[in-house]
């Protein structure tokens, strides 16, 4: 069944139910059911200071900047929201958001964004790799930093997009499918983890062990770079399938599963806190669907209701169990909703004035970049883009965004040569 | 091969400081394969390798040619044909068969069109286009000039739309994608400056280049057809983000090659046919058309350039000169009289793709075989001359001479210089190999290891290939035996009811109409196996080869290979499963997969595997699972 407030384009297939389904968690008590009482402090402990990682969550459809980041309550586009004190004591954001309100000492926020565009499609493109659509294409945000900071021994996906409705898929583009996300349906472990029925675990021992003596057998006529990484990846797959357990957000416990809630989104928040716990470099978790040309005050409430909690829940949980000083937090979307509210209550697509949520790593937190006018028309401090975020996004974890990738002899930079990273955003 | 590209090669040969040896032979009798197997020869320090066995040159040309494996009856019959010429007789098979024409249509599309999706035209027409182009041997620069021209007046050429189409008719992608494809030249960067990668590329190169595009726009007529629209005005201009440097109203130039000459044309007489309401405007001088014409006739040596070294790199895994998509002299090709005579041969022989495949095909340095060779065989006389001559011929070729103001002997000159330097490097790594050789073992070590190195990043010594993912999924279907069960069933459907094209054709075509049916409509049947391996192993064009994870699950788990390996009458398993004596399933097996015999360890291996099994089917199916997911299978070697 088709949204029927969305904008009809195909990047907006999504079901009703996803939406009724949220509304039960978004309402409750202003505290996130007590912090985490257990953590398993070593497996954190370890991976403190080895190893950057991103997790970005993606607001399909395009979050509304007014219902969440940048309220702009009493003004004539204003909307019927509120805004509310944070734990920044200069940061008011939308009641929308009361948990996330609570966990803003983490965040920061970029509140000056013009992409000059205004179609889901660029949009994604353009927030997701960097650069405006070329006709070619660009590897997205997960592949640059699964590229960019997995080790090379690590046994996992090191991008991975865990999916809920929404489209897109994280492709690698020139970086080579080692680097595209690895999809997980509805938060289901990877394609192909499991062996086909007629194979019984003994058989597939016996038939990686002849492969390897066979391999043996061939490198004794030749052995090159190639040959190694492909005999790799099959061992890389008999990793990954020795530990199919690490897709199971189920495998958490119980008092964890509360605390995040039920909801589709709840427990794909969960799978992302047990997936960088693991040391995955890049999580995308995808949120669907904000495209609300029509009735947006509505959808809104039932959208953000849904996300507020489990998000918030996360940002805690990460700080407390030392995740968040190694990883970057983002909340994006293709673009923003316009002030103008149309005769249906609806915003219609917005790209000249919205805003984008960061925090953890290399972030300085508590800030706010950027200043949109007070009708929310237009970027009046601070007017960044795309470009100038995924530079930030990637110098926040270490990259040298500066750099090029060298593919195949051909060279590519790593960020738009032409842009820079907001400084003062960056510790 | 006529008299003066003898000379030629002769007078390079010398300039190399070789002994002259094509001088004494009857000129008629040289032949281009041998032309080439001497020039490289001579141009190389790496020690004689020994020639590829029939097994692994029989797989080599049949993946490369055929983009397939052959069946365990290919290898036998192969294997056990005592021809002396049996080698030469098999390519000049495979280059006749409409497997050979299938595989290039698929070569090309996916170099032309990189796997972008289906926009206005269909795809498989355009790749019937270029299926039928190369089965019926059409000269290269006419296939290019046809697509470059995107004239639909002839419906047979609307396909060829496809190539503009899928790149929105957008002057800046059509710019860089035919600088890159058909001259060798990715400017890429050269959009908004000069390059900072390679000296040689400017940003006027670009925009001469993007002239001749950029006044092509999509053009729909009232039932929404869309084809080629061109407007007889509009200037190329730009201007640096670096330096500021401009130019307005820039003349279309190909890359290295003339500008445009452009017939003078009064206001309002600009159009053939003037632009109206729903009717196509036609200027009377297309720069798109002269484009096609002037790009493709030799005007610039670098299409032709560009054409052989692709072609080089298809069968050798790498390009003379690499990255395929740069030539500039301080990327210079790592056998430059090769690429010379190989260009020079092209064009004398109408641009033919087949003769030049043959011919590469036919050569010592294809057929080596895939093994490092021995530091034993490196010869110190030869070295040693090597580092004087580089040094004498260096020293020349850097000297200040009175052809300064040549810009196109000045690029030759540096290039040159710079293969020098390479050959100069070569020769000292591989001296210094040998004066640690003897004192110490550790260093000499190191020292082979590096020459090793050098020589495998210009394709010295052979490069192993990744299978494509089309040819992998096809070889997979090979060696189980479903590409066979396929064409029987096809065969015996055709004995039942002719097909009409066989029954519409002249009876002596019969055989040959058939051939191509069957070979079709096989394909077919398989096309959503090869999409499903497209979308697992499909990498960029050009990319390095990268194996992952993904890949592994999908050949261990999806379902796809288990189910080929499902006992069906007459494949693979069954056949295998009816062989009680261990050592004959080894043989049928190696034979299916491998194309080779079994060595006297895999022999052994499998009868330690099979030992004890009451299972057998599945036995049979765990063997054959490892060895298609094994290095030998995956790559071409």
């Amino acid at each position: 069944m088709k949204c029927d407030y969305a904008c009809g384009t195909a990047e907006h297939g999504t079901s009703r139910r996803q939406f009724l389904g949220g509304l039960a968690t978004g309402v409750g008590a202003l505290t996130l059911g007590g912090s985490a009482s257990w953590i398993p402090v070593a497996a954190a402990e370890q991976l403190k200071h080895t190893q950057k990682r991103i997790l970005t969550f993606f607001l399909h459809g395009g979050v509304s900047q007014l219902e969440s980041w940048d309220p702009k309550p009493n003004t004539v586009w204003g909307g019927p929201f509120r805004s509310i004190a944070t734990s920044v004591p200069d940061i008011r954001i939308s009641e929308l958001l009361p948990f996330t309100a609570q966990q803003m000492h983490h965040l920061a926020l970029v509140r000056g964004i013009n992409t000059k565009n205004s179609g889901h499609g660029p949009g994604t493109i353009q927030m997701t790799t960097g650069h405006n659509p070329v006709g070619t294409e660009l590897p997205h945000l997960g592949a640059v930093a699964a590229k960019a900071l997995t080790p090379p021994s690590f046994s996992l996906p090191g991008h991975i997009l865990i999916k809920g409705g929404g489209n897109g898929g994280g492709s690698a583009a020139y970086l080579g499918p080692r680097f595209a996300a690895v999809t997980l349906e509805d938060g289901k472990a990877p394609q192909h983890s499991q062996l086909p029925e007629t194979v019984s675990g003994e058989a597939e021992t016996r038939r990686q062990e002849f492969r390897r003596s066979a391999n043996d057998r061939f490198a004794g006529r030749r052995r090159t770079a190639d040959t190694d990484a492909y005999t790799l990846s099959y061992d890389q797959a008999r990793d990954l399938m020795a530990r199919r357990d690490v897709f199971d957000a189920t495998k958490e416990p119980a008092r964890d599963q509360e605390r995040y809630g039920q909801s589709e989104f709840g427990q794909h928040c969960l799978l992302a806190r047990r997936l960088l716990e693991e040391g995955v470099p890049f999580v995308q978790v995808n949120h669907s669907n904000y495209d609300t040309h029509y009735e947006n005050f509505d959808y809104h409430l039932e959208q953000l209701g849904e996300f507020d909690r489990p998000f918030a829940t996360l940002v805690s949980d990460m700080h407390e169990r030392g995740l968040l000083a190694d990883t970057l937090i983002v909340v994006m979307s293709e673009m923003g909703r316009t002030p103008r509210i149309n005769p249906r209550y609806g915003r219609d697509h917005w790209g000249t004035a919205w805003s984008v949520c960061l925090g953890g790593a290399g972030v300085v937190r508590g800030a706010v970049v950027g200043k949109t006018s007070s009708d929310g028309m237009a970027v009046v401090d601070r007017e960044v883009d795309h470009g100038h975020l995924f530079h930030t996004y990637l110098q926040a974890v270490g990259v040298d965004t500066k750099q090029e990738f060298v593919i195949g002899g051909r060279k590519f930079p790593i960020a738009d040569p032409a842009k820079g990273p907001i400084a003062e955003l960056l510790t | 091969m006529t008299r003066v590209s003898v000379f030629l090669a002769i007078l390079w040969s010398c300039f190399l400081g070789n002994t002259c040896v094509l001088a004494d032979e009857p000129i008629e009798t040289v032949s281009l394969h041998q032309q080439i197997d001497q020039l490289f020869e001579a141009d190389t320090l790496v020690p004689p390798i020994a020639p590829a066995d029939d097994s692994d040159f029989l797989r080599r040309a049949m993946l490369d040619l055929h983009g397939i494996i052959p069946t365990a009856d290919d290898a036998r019959a192969f294997l056990s044909d005592p021809s002396p010429t049996k080698r030469t007789e098999l390519i000049d098979r495979l280059l006749a068969s409409p497997r050979y024409a299938r595989h290039f249509a698929t070569t090309f599309d996916v170099l032309w069109l990189e796997r972008k999706v289906e926009k206005n035209i269909r795809s498989q027409d355009w790749y019937d286009y270029l299926y039928h182009s190369f089965h019926d041997g059409k000269p290269y620069d006419q296939l290019v000039r046809e697509i470059l021209a995107g004239d639909d007046t002839q419906t047979a050429m609307r396909p060829t739309l496809r190539f503009y189409f899928a790149r929105t008719v957008e002057p800046n992608a059509l710019t860089r994608d035919i600088g890159r494809l058909f001259f060798g030249m990715d400017m890429q960067c050269n959009q908004c400056h000069d390059s900072p990668i390679v000296d040689d590329y400017k940003i006027g190169d670009y925009y001469g280049l993007y002239a001749f595009v950029s006044r092509t726009f999509l053009y729909q007529d009232k039932k929404k057809v869309p084809s080629l629209g061109e407007k007889p005005n509009g200037e190329a201009n730009f201007k640096s983000v670096f330096t500021g440097e401009s130019a307005d109203k820039v003349v279309p130039r190909l890359p290295r090659g003339p500008a445009l000459v452009e017939p003078v044309l009064q206001k309002g007489e600009e159009y053939a046919v003037k632009p109206a309401k729903d009717v196509k405007p036609i200027p009377k001088f297309s720069r798109r058309a002269a484009l096609a014409e002037r790009g493709v006739d030799g005007s610039t040596e670098m299409f032709d350039r560009n054409a052989v070294n692709r072609l080089w790199a298809h069968l050798m895994g790498h390009g003379l000169v690499h990255p395929l998509e740069f030539h500039h002299p301080d990327n210079p090709p790592s056998h430059p009289a090769v690429l010379d005579l190989l260009t020079q041969e092209f064009r004398e022989h109408g641009c033919d793709v087949r003769y030049i495949l043959r011919e590469i095909a036919l050569t010592r340095t294809y057929a080596r075989a895939c093994e490092l060779p021995s530091p034993q065989g490196l010869n110190a006389a030869a070295i040693a001359k090597r580092i004087d001559d580089c040094e004498r011929e260096l020293a020349a070729l850097t000297e200040p001479t009175t052809d300064a103001k040549d810009e196109h002997e000045v690029r030759r000159r540096k290039m040159l210089a710079n293969a020098k330097r390479k050959s100069l490097e070569e020769a000292r790594l591989a001296a210094e190999y040998l004066r640690v050789e003897k004192t110490d073992a550790k260093q000499a070590a190191i020292q082979w290891e590096l020459l090793v190195k050098f020589w495998e990043d210009r394709a010295d010594v052979v490069i192993l290939k990744p299978l494509s993912p089309e040819s992998f999924a096809l070889s997979v279907l090979q060696a189980t035996g479903a590409v066979d069960s396929a064409q029987d069933k096809i065969r015996v459907s055709f004995q039942s009811k002719k097909p009409k094209e066989w029954t519409e054709a002249d009876p002596a075509e019969r055989p040959r109409v058939e051939a191509m049916l069957v070979e079709k409509l096989t394909y077919n049947q398989f096309n959503s196996n090869m999409q499903q391996f497209v979308s697992m192993y499909g990498e960029a064009p050009g990319a390095d080869f990268g194996a992952n994870l993904n890949q592994a699950l999908f050949f261990g788990n999806a379902g796809v290979v288990e189910g080929l390996l499902k006992p069906v009458p007459g494949n693979l398993t069954d056949r295998l499963t009816k062989l009680s004596d261990p050592q004959a399933v080894a043989d049928e097996l190696y034979l299916s997969v491998f194309a080779r015999r079994p060595t006297k360890k895999d022999e052994s291996a499998v009868a330690e595997f099979l030992k004890d099994r009451e299972d057998r089917a599945a036995a049979i199916q765990e063997l054959t699972w490892s060895l298609m997911s094994s290095n030998e299978f995956r790559f071409n070697h």
